[in-house]
């Protein structure tokens, strides 16, 4: 093995293998499946590793490999999974849930009792451009600037995309937390 | 509008989930920033959200199971041995 290819192959490691655990949870949350989430890690790092000349030392590894695992996606695996509900959006009003708990639990202390499975599995429910923005927001960390860059979206739609995804999880969340009588649901 | 009705609308809540992802300039948006401190339903409003912020964020990070880590490195070891042959 010559120096170079060695080199890059300990550059590699360094810089992107850390990384799986991140790339593996991403994965998780946009197929919904962990046999799928363990191809579609395992072809991001694959192709990661086939074009790693073109990554930019010092540049947002993380953001670079979740870029390539989300072409992998559209490209490979969207097909087999359902894209999720259509929602009419423009139907969501701000602070809907606020309104329903102010009296009961103004502060969402609610929300702190629902499991993370639950969490989860609400966040599983959501549409995908609504799914993606908020995994790679709430669960990731990744800021609105890297999204847009990933995505392709204006920063603003990101952000819209952030917000309604949210509007549609804390409803989700808030029926189940009524379902499991942690807060009760207002008369109307 | 005064800020307190702008926060009770779609994009001044937009706005607030932007503030609490650090997305805002600390010196832009000074009056709605400040609004909250002196409006008991606006401050209300802020409160929740920023609970519901918390909640999501603090979840634990699920870790790659360890047989995915053994695949992937299985995996690029025989990609490194093929792109040597």
């Amino acid at each position: 093995m010559s120096h170079s290819d060695e080199d890059r192959r300990r550059a590699f490691d360094t810089e992107a293998l850390p990384q799986l655990d991140t790339v593996y949870r991403v994965a998780l949350r946009l197929t919904g499946d962990p046999a799928a989430a363990e191809d579609l890690a395992q072809d991001t790092f694959l192709k990661a590793f086939r074009s790693w000349q073109q990554y930019r030392p010092g540049t947002n590894i993380r953001a670079w490999l979740l870029t390539i695992l989300r072409h992998a996606f559209i490209n490979d695996y969207r097909r087999a999974r359902q894209r999720g509900p259509s929602v009419d959006v423009t139907e969501l009003e701000p602070f809907t849930v606020f309104r329903d708990v102010q009296d009961a639990d103004p502060e969402g202390s609610f929300f702190d009792q629902i499991v993370d499975d639950e969490v989860y599995r609400a966040i599983d429910a959501l549409p995908e451009e609504f799914r993606e923005a908020v995994v790679l927001s709430d669960i990731e960390g990744l800021s609105y600037a890297d999204i847009a860059d990933m995505t392709g979206a204006p920063v603003g739609t990101v952000k819209s995309r952030i917000y309604r995804g949210r509007q549609l999880l804390q409803k989700d969340l808030y029926e189940y937390a009524v379902e499991m009588g942690y807060v009760k649901r207002a008369a109307r | 509008m005064n800020a307190g009705a702008a926060i009770a609308r779609a994009g001044a809540a937009e706005w607030l989930y932007a503030f609490l992802d650090g997305e805002r300039a600390p010196a832009r948006d000074t009056a709605v920033r400040r609004h909250p401190r002196g409006c008991a339903p606006c401050s209300a409003r802020c409160g929740f959200a920023e609970s519901f912020h918390r909640s999501l964020g603090t979840r634990p990070r699920t870790a790659s199971p360890s047989a995915t880590r053994r695949r992937v490195v299985d995996a690029l070891d025989r990609e490194r041995t093929g792109a040597r042959r």
